[in-house]
């Protein structure tokens, strides 16, 4: 009884973990042939999401959109590994996101660069669910490609610690909320970003981008209408309010 | 029995049968398939449900966690799991004989007494209810705790007034989109020793009653909506937000008469809907100030001009100033007697501490531009908290105590609760320039989840529990003779 009940056990484990060995074994041999084909840990989802919240307003991703202010991504990914020598097609896009002063790509407009900081507040996962999705624009890439890169943030040359004055916030938002709030909303939400970029986690760096972007966007008589009349010390304070909000 | 101690139960039964099974298999080879392929099962539903034991403990440390806590409902419970496991651990010995065997009969005994004894204190509890009292305690020897009241909905506030009663505000939402809120008032039971209670206001303009105050024989209440529109994109919030004076003008001891003194305060808006006007306070001159949260939790300035502002209303309120602003979600507040404004203010999503801040005219206290323990930060202009408590921390409720009846040490200090570390702080400040610095903070007392915190002038402090619902009243021992003589 007691020999019989023992065989029992042992086949009724064999049972359950062979299919799980056959299955694993399927999946990796898959991936061997033909690694375009394996499971993806990067989700298209997540990285849709952070694409929409932090990259469309000036990236446009359907093909042949021209009208925005950086250059159109829809097949980026097919382009990215011949744009640096030595750069993969990931890391490339990766650097374009750290670093973006590192390369000029052709098709980006004249006038306002992008600015530094932009996925300052993400976490490294979530820097590289972005460049997954980004470098998968028209390419196929592996995983393990992506899952290498370091994410090595450079420093934006803020000095030690970013100096915050009172005055300069009370003036700051002023000016904000005169000129600014009408379009662009503080939250982080996607109800929020209708009119304009919400001002949400912006942190742009003190490179002077934001009177680059102010100066470059007036070409729309409204955006020329909000900033006529701001002087220089009302500019310097929108300026130190928005690189606080990281 | 709780879960904690089902989980001890579980835990030790499980490990005294695997101990018994691996020792059969591995010492006198008699190996149990079927068995071994159970306690695998057994294992797995120790980790699984381990997890939401202690929602946040790792399965692997919380019997450990659990045995540090030295509890005697623990050693009931690992003593019962371990006895219904007696039969596995004999079967590993040799049979027994001659006079050994009421070695056996006792062992079986103790099994069925392990079995039922767990299934029978698990079943006893589920039918009469019974759950264990709310963990209460005041750590000064010369002060005495007591629940006095137990309340329906979870409450949110606090305020005594001069005749011994001691408000307590709730508000509640159903899925069926009905809301409401109401005032109870505790007061000493002119028949016994205890307190009664009495529904002195309910109404939904009573929603979010999240400040009271008591002046002159009328409540004060701190109150808000939430109404959203949308125009062509744009999301805008209506200023919802209210103090309304309620009175019981007939007498018959429910507060019927409505009247909103201050009005137009931003009250509670999107996206994060949880931040609005908060506690409210007089200062001995009559001015009124109200506590404004920010629209958003996380990091972010806010469209209204009042949004994280400490308001100062004239003493007929007619005028309403800005008197400080940089808060995020003030909640608490309290006012000395010298006319010092104190306000607990909860810090950023992450937490970096919360914070008591001594509210100066015209000051700003940082958010959204500075947060506590920000290191990237040279902050300039700003003003620093009294207290900036740990990250752990969410202090809500404020009160000064001053009252002649509370012992040296006790008087002229503050009360906050610590919302999730279940406790009430003491917290003894000093002149520091035109501001304070804290000299010492203690804990008072513990309370499950005290959200406010009220002084009455005899030297009683009374903490409500917001999850637990329950009111409890703390106080000098030596004053319980004089506070039940009094009507």
């Amino acid at each position: 009884m007691m020999g019989r009940l023992v065989v029992l056990g042992f086949r009724a484990s064999l049972a359950l973990a062979l299919p799980i060995v056959v299955l694993l074994g399927a999946e990796r041999l898959a991936a061997r042939l033909d690694p375009g084909t394996a499971p993806s840990r990067f989700d298209a989802d997540r990285g849709y999401q952070l694409f929409t919240s932090r990259c469309v307003v000036c990236h446009a991703e359907s093909p042949g959109d021209l009208g925005r202010m950086g250059p159109n991504l829809a097949s980026v990914g097919a382009a990215a590994p011949t744009r640096r020598p030595g750069l993969s097609g990931p890391a490339y896009v990766l650097e374009s996101i750290l670093d973006p002063a590192a390369f000029r790509a052709p098709g980006a407009k004249g006038g306002a660069a992008m600015p530094q900081g932009l996925v300052a507040d993400l976490s490294d996962d979530d820097v590289l669910q972005l460049v997954a999705y980004v470098s998968r624009k028209g390419a196929r890439v592996p995983d393990r490609e992506i899952a290498k890169l370091a994410v090595e943030r450079p420093e934006f040359g803020v000095g030690d610690r970013l100096v915050v004055e009172r005055s300069a916030m009370d003036r700051g938002m002023a000016v904000f909320r005169a000129r600014c709030e009408s379009c662009h909303a503080v939250h982080n939400r996607a109800e929020y970003r209708v009119r304009a970029p919400a001002l949400f986690g912006v942190g742009l760096p003190a490179d002077g981008s934001l009177r680059d972007a102010l100066r470059h966007a007036g070409s729309s008589p409204e955006l020329r209408a909000v900033t006529d009349g701001l002087d220089d010390a009302d500019l310097d304070a929108l300026e130190a309010l928005v690189r606080t909000l990281q | 029995m709780r879960s904690d101690d089902l989980y001890v139960f579980l835990s030790v039964y499980v490990l005294a049968a695997a101990a018994a099974l691996l020792f059969d298999c591995l010492v006198r080879r008699r190996w149990n398939g079927l068995a071994l392929l159970a306690l695998l099962g057994a294992f797995g539903v120790m980790v699984g449900l381990g997890i939401y034991v202690k929602p946040g403990v790792p399965p692997s440390e919380l019997l450990a966690k659990l045995a540090a806590a030295h509890r005697g409902r623990h050693v009931v419970a690992a003593g019962l799991g371990a006895a219904a496991a007696l039969p596995l651990l004999r079967a590993t010995l040799p049979r027994a004989s001659g006079a050994w065997k009421w070695l056996d009969q006792l062992l079986a005994a103790g099994s069925v007494a392990g079995v039922a004894g767990a299934a029978g204190v698990l079943l006893w509890n589920a039918v009469f209810d019974i759950k264990s009292p709310p963990p209460m305690r005041v750590f000064d020897r010369g002060f005495e705790i007591e629940m006095i009241g137990e309340t329906l909905h979870p409450p949110v506030r606090l305020a005594v007034d001069d005749r011994g009663g001691v408000f307590v505000s709730y508000f509640w939402a159903s899925s069926d989109a009905l809301h409401g809120g109401g005032i109870l008032r505790f007061e000493p039971d002119p028949e016994g020793d205890g307190y009664r209670e009495r529904l002195v206001a309910e109404s939904d303009l009573l929603h979010r009653a999240t400040g009271l105050a008591w002046r002159d024989g009328a409540l004060y209440v701190s109150r808000s909506g939430l109404h959203g529109e949308a125009l062509d994109g744009r999301i805008h919030y209506v200023e919802t937000g209210a103090v309304t004076r309620i009175e019981d003008r007939d007498g018959d001891g429910f507060f019927e008469y409505y009247h909103d003194v201050v009005r137009g305060l931003p009250g509670a808006r999107g996206p994060d809907v949880q931040h609005q006007n908060n506690g409210i306070a007089f200062a001995p001159d009559g001015s009124l100030y109200v506590t404004n949260g920010i629209a958003a939790s996380l990091r972010t300035p806010d469209e209204h001009p009042w949004g994280g502002a400490i308001l100062k209303v004239s003493p007929d309120f007619s005028r309403v100033e800005v008197f400080a602003e940089g808060f995020r979600n003030p909640f608490g507040i309290a006012v000395t007697p010298a006319g010092d404004v104190f306000v607990t203010d909860n810090d950023a999503e992450e937490n970096p501490g919360d914070e008591i801040d001594h509210v100066i005219a015209g000051e700003h206290y940082g958010h959204p531009f500075v947060v506590p323990r920000d290191t990237g930060v040279d902050p300039r202009g700003f003003r620093e908290p009294v207290f900036l408590g740990s990250p752990g921390q969410n202090l809500e409720g404020l009160a000064w105590a001053d009252s002649p009846a509370l012992p040296e040490g006790f008087r002229s200090r503050l009360y906050v609760t610590d919302l999730v570390g279940h406790r009430v702080l003491r917290v003894e400040i000093e002149a520091a320039g035109e501001s304070y610095a804290t000299r010492s903070v203690e804990p008072f007392a513990t309370v499950p989840t005290p959200v406010d915190v009220a002084a009455a002038p005899d030297g009683s402090l009374f903490v409500v529990s917001r999850y637990d619902r329950k009111l409890f009243r703390i106080r000098p021992r030596q004053a319980a003779a004089p506070a039940e003589v009094a009507p």
